[in-house]
């Protein structure tokens, strides 16, 4: 399988097993990213994805805008060097967030549990 | 207090939405550098012109492109709708009065009496589609000398283009022509003069790429591996102008029964592998069989010398577990190929 997903507690995370994620792969990888009831957080592992196309940039952007309107927050993390650059070069950096690895975003956003 | 902090919510909000129209302007040119880089498979030229214009309507938006395609031999025209992702192709496109003026043109342009002769052609294959509204021909030259290699027609329907939008276009449309162009020149060197058919090279290459393609998108793919049974006879018995003769016969008929899609390679002597996408073991046995057939009924003569062929057909379906190479699969075709040879000739054997 292409991806996977995990969930902990407000959080949904995508894991992407694919060197290059294209055009060919939008409709799936969008499938991926829609988030249940109660989860606040899609978070998307890239750290095997070496070359990402316009159209997926398009999409993550499209999901992080739709996400904040319903109080819901895209993160990707785990980027790899050539990736970063693209974020850097649309300044894409400035809309999504981007964190190192898992365990910064479940310690940075995972919701406070009951007491 | 409260007024301040709403009018500082105000100002967020709107700094948010300019800056997130400007990281889609950035996408947007991004994409049409992704139109230049040289696809990193070898994908073949419908492929890659499908490609093309997702990629075309990621960067120009809401309005509605037809691209018409200037071939060597025939036309055609693919048609980019927006709202439904979808794209459709023609086959040739038919012989009118309009495209025959067009054709005879090298190029045309906007003063030009065919342009309207083009936008009625691309307006007959929006099929009510909206169709309407204001339309607009853009020329795709690989260099200034040389003839157009396709068109553009834009059908916008109540606004003209922004100049950022004719910006956006210009350089999509020299990026295609180039492209078209480089395509021209490729599928050129890839064709085998006598048959008409790929290369050997071509057709491997086709292979590995569906072989990915398959294992990626899980869909079937069956090859057949075709040979000429006893070929060397009739080289030795009639010459090699029969068989020249010969093997341009069954080039043809391969062309004619296999679909767009598929790819029919001339890979050795009297040799031919058929790529066959999308096709499980059915579909495989039916082309097979059609094929086998056909070529038993066909009477090839030259001068006085009338011969019947049979030829005898290796079949195998992809199966990603097992084929992990090119080889893997051409290798069970073979085999299976030479159980054919081997159970008398003129038959289909399927790998197992």
């Amino acid at each position: 399988m292409k991806y996977s997903t995990e969930v902990i507690e407000n959080i949904k995370i995508v894991g992407c097993a694919t060197q290059r994620l294209d055009l060919y792969d939008r409709k799936d990888f969008e499938a991926e990213c829609i988030l249940n009831e109660g989860q606040t957080i899609l978070a998307i592992d890239l750290s095997q994805v070496l070359n990402i196309d316009s159209s997926i940039l398009g999409s993550l952007l499209h999901i992080g805008k739709n996400l904040s309107k319903i109080n819901a927050e895209l993160i990707v993390f785990a980027l790899q060097p050539a990736v970063i650059g693209v974020f850097k070069l649309t300044r894409l950096e400035y809309l999504i967030k981007v964190r190192k690895n898992r365990q910064q975003i479940l310690s940075e956003f995972r919701a406070p549990g009951p007491q | 207090m409260e007024q301040e902090l709403a009018s500082l919510r105000r100002e967020k909000e709107l700094l948010q939405q300019r800056l997130y129209d400007s990281v889609s302007q950035n996408l947007r040119l991004l994409s049409i550098l992704e139109l230049s880089r040289p696809n990193q498979e070898v994908i073949s030229a419908e492929e890659s012109q499908a490609l093309l214009c997702r990629q075309i309507q990621e960067a120009i938006g809401a309005h509605r492109l037809v691209l018409i395609i200037a071939g060597e031999t025939q036309w055609r025209l693919l048609r980019i709708a927006k709202e439904s992702a979808k794209i459709s192709v023609t086959e040739a496109l038919p012989e009118t009065p309009d495209l025959a003026a067009i054709k005879a043109a090298s190029y045309i342009s906007g003063d030009d009496k065919s342009v309207l002769g083009l936008i009625a052609i691309a307006r007959e294959f929006m099929m009510g589609d909206s169709g309407d509204g204001r339309a607009t021909v853009f020329p795709l030259v690989g260099n200034p000398e040389a003839r157009a290699l396709g068109y553009f027609v834009l059908f916008s329907h109540d606004k003209a283009l922004s100049s950022e939008e004719l910006r956006l276009l210009e350089a999509c449309q020299k990026q295609v022509a180039q492209m078209l162009h480089v395509q021209h020149l490729y599928e050129l060197s890839n064709i085998d003069s006598l048959t008409g058919l790929f290369t050997r090279r071509y057709t491997e290459a086709k292979l590995r790429y569906e072989m990915r393609r398959s294992t990626r998108r899980h869909e079937d793919l069956a090859v057949l591996l075709l040979d000429i049974d006893f070929f060397k006879n009739i080289n030795d018995t009639y010459g090699h102008l029969l068989g020249d003769k010969t093997l341009k016969a069954v080039g043809a008929l391969l062309a004619s029964l296999v679909r767009d899609i598929d790819v029919a390679g001339r890979i050795g002597g009297e040799e031919f592998l058929l790529v066959l996408p999308g096709t499980e073991n059915a579909g495989a046995q039916l082309v097979a069989e059609r094929i086998r057939s056909r070529l038993e009924r066909m009477t090839i003569g030259e001068q006085g010398a009338n011969i019947n062929i049979t030829v005898s057909i290796g079949a195998a379906i992809f199966d990603s577990n097992r084929d992990q190479e090119i080889g893997d699969l051409l290798d069970r075709a073979d085999k299976a190929l030479y159980g054919a040879k081997a159970n008398g000739r003129n038959r289909v054997v399927f790998a197992s």
